[in-house]
């Protein structure tokens, strides 16, 4: 299968207003994907994650910059477009969906206007035709009585349907890459499964790629090919779902994997990680794990892990398989 | 052993006003006729989606709000039948611990006034000293150095202010606290911390929690008994384990089909529910959940079904009714 996304050295910093203090929120962040393949990027609040789902659409706020990397799209650089360019990329061939669906909609606009928007952008299809496509897209999105809901403002609908709405909006240009920026944590549970099955059906109808960003490790069981788990600004592990579920190589992976309780098992105790995630701004030097790590060596504090592959495509930052 | 806290068929309404003056004619069945018991030092876990009564249900054990109808017994007493000392002692035995750590704690009093605000207020004659010690047992208890005590909330993360907001709990010494989303606004590798703090500290104090959250393995792992409830009703209850390893009631077996697994291989039948949970102001006729439910039969939307005991614990579904089982409609 041809690779569709090559990340490369990928790092993004904050720099605060005088240029005193550097966060560097995503750190040498090398990944790639296939088409029609789906992939999770975990990692808990900090890690990054969300800084580099923003970087890879150039959608960084004022003060953030990718400061090296490169970022090939079908081949293409998307670090070297011009803005004009990329905004023919976005909601075009890679399309968004955030976590919060009332954010992402205008209230002041009809669904079927937001639905129709894209397909007036990018192909230049007349207002009766965009509407035309957009009832489609809702019936796509299993919305039942798509011809009513069209003429419906955001507040007229429950959460679980506007994120269906916002998937539709996503769709509707019928991108290659699709991320997911943890679509479905304000959502109920029966209401998760209900999107979570359809986001899995679309992308086998459209072939779609998708990107998970998420913390969690719940969601990448279900839905995820391949996982890279982020721990403060770096990926630390990488591989195939099942063989990083079955035998995490990381520390840090192995923690959060024993960390959850699971269903239908005795509760004895969880396997807690001891002290929290560090401040991005204020990074342990070494390996950022090793002041929580259980297995540390000597040489964690000082010296910093290189990525060594441990596995058929299955990669991972720890002086344990150093 | 009497159960430290009873509910009895309690029901809470919230009127809904229409206009300036018009009647409150409609109102939300927050809770309809819920009945559970909390039997000392166990906890009791409450699951279900947005709006099925769960957060009212906790709002009514803590006092925040008076049942329609119904009663809470506490004790063996009744809590409407409780004088101002009751209530005062009541009020000391259960306690509360939030979601939201950033804003259960008031940002600009230090850690150790923060805790030892329910014993300065609620018993003033305690020296200064005896206040500090029990202070410093609670910060003890909960895993948190004394001399946090002089800090202010901004100075901790997430999981630290989890852990002040439950040693502020347990400063009266309570029989009950009351756990609504103890850990869902925390990042996944702290989690673990606090829900094994929380089970030592039930089996160190036999403290009783009802517990309040929408994750099922965590509500799972931390509970004795579960209730399931939906629009206000309880549809299924029964021991823990039970209840998450063999489900009944289709609702509890698509909300535990739904609940993300916690492996790859994890192969759990797929239930997708269809729709979205009906308003609480217009719950629909007989079963609540049959506009939902893959198993409904013709009566379900005529007929409520009762709690009836099956298979080691209470549902309340057509399916197990007598006749239906006869007839092999149940699956």
């Amino acid at each position: 299968m041809a690779t569709l996304l090559d990340v490369r050295g990928l790092s993004t910093h904050y720099v605060s207003a005088r240029g005193t203090r550097v966060t560097r929120a995503v750190e040498d962040v090398s990944f790639a994907l296939d088409d029609g393949e789906t992939l999770g990027i975990v990692g808990e609040s900090g890690s990054g994650k969300s800084t580099l789902a923003l970087s890879l659409l150039r959608l960084l706020p004022p003060g953030a910059r990718t400061v090296a990397g490169t970022v090939r799209f079908d081949g293409e650089d998307l670090m070297r477009k011009s803005e004009a360019e990329m905004r023919h990329i976005r909601g075009k061939r890679i399309a968004m969906i955030l976590q919060d669906p009332m954010a992402s909609l205008n209230p002041l606009f009809t669904v079927g206007d937001q639905v129709a928007e894209p397909l007036r952008v990018h192909e230049g299809q007349s207002r009766r035709g965009a509407w035309e496509r957009a009832r489609g897209l809702l019936g796509a999105v299993r919305i039942s009585a798509p011809d009513m809901r069209v003429r419906n403002y955001p507040h007229e609908l429950s959460g679980g349907m506007r994120q269906r709405i916002v998937g539709a909006i996503a769709i509707s240009c019928g991108p290659r890459l699709l991320i997911a920026d943890e679509p479905t944590t304000s959502l109920d549970v029966t209401i998760q499964a209900q999107y979570l099955a359809l986001l899995r059906d679309l992308q086998r109808a459209q072939r779609l790629a998708m990107i998970f960003i998420t913390h969690n490790l719940g969601i990448v069981a279900r839905m995820c090919d391949a996982v890279a788990v982020m721990y403060a600004g770096r990926i630390v592990e990488s591989g195939p779902v099942r063989q990083i579920f079955n035998a995490p190589k990381h520390p840090y992976t192995r923690a959060l994997i024993e960390s959850i309780p699971r269903l239908g098992e005795a509760n004895g105790r969880l396997t807690a990680i001891e002290g929290q995630p560090p401040d991005p701004a204020a990074l342990p030097e070494g390996c950022a794990f090793h002041p929580r790590c259980p297995a540390r060596l000597e040489k964690c504090a000082t010296e910093r892990p290189r990525d060594s592959i441990v596995g058929a495509g299955h990669r991972t930052a720890c002086w344990l398989h150093g | 052993m009497t159960p430290l806290l009873e509910a009895r068929n309690v029901v809470k309404h919230f009127p809904v006003r229409r206009g300036l003056f018009g009647g409150s004619d409609k109102a939300v069945r927050a809770v309809d006729d819920v009945s559970f018991m909390i039997e000392p030092g166990s906890t009791l876990g409450l699951v279900g989606e947005s709006g099925c009564g769960k957060t009212t249900t906790a709002k009514l054990v803590l006092l925040l709000e008076r049942p329609t109808a119904g009663e809470i017994r506490f004790d063996g007493e009744s809590l409407a039948a409780l004088d101002a000392e009751g209530l005062r002692r009541y009020r000391h035995s259960v306690q509360a611990v939030f979601q939201d750590p950033y804003a259960s704690l008031n940002p600009r009093m230090r850690v150790g006034a923060i805790i030892a605000e329910p014993l300065v207020t609620n018993e003033r004659q305690l020296s200064s000293a005896e206040v500090a010690a029990r202070l410093q047992k609670v910060l003890d208890l909960v895993g948190l150095p004394a001399r946090a005590a002089q800090l202010f909330p901004h100075e901790f993360s997430g999981g630290q202010r989890q852990r002040i907001a439950i040693a502020r709990a347990l400063t009266l010494s309570p029989r009950l606290i009351v756990l609504d989303e103890p850990v869902s606004a925390l990042d996944v590798s702290i989690r673990a911390q606090i829900l094994n703090l929380l089970k030592d500290l039930q089996r160190e104090l036999g403290l009783a929690y009802l517990f309040i959250a929408h994750d099922l393995a965590a509500v799972a792992h931390m509970s004795h008994v579960i209730a399931v409830m939906y629009l206000g009703r309880v549809v299924e209850s029964g021991a823990a384990r039970t209840v998450a390893r063999e489900p009944r009631h289709p609702y509890t077996k698509a909300l535990f089909a739904a609940a993300l697994p916690s492996h790859p291989d994890d192969s759990r039948d797929e239930i997708v529910l269809a729709g979205d949970v009906p308003s609480p102001l217009n719950p629909p006729p007989g079963c609540r959940f049959h506009t939902r439910c893959p198993h409904v039969m013709p009566h379900c939307s005529t007929d409520e079904p009762a709690l009836a005991s099956v298979d080691g614990r209470d549902v309340a579904c057509h399916l197990y009714d007598p006749a239906a089982v006869s007839s092999g409609a149940r699956s």
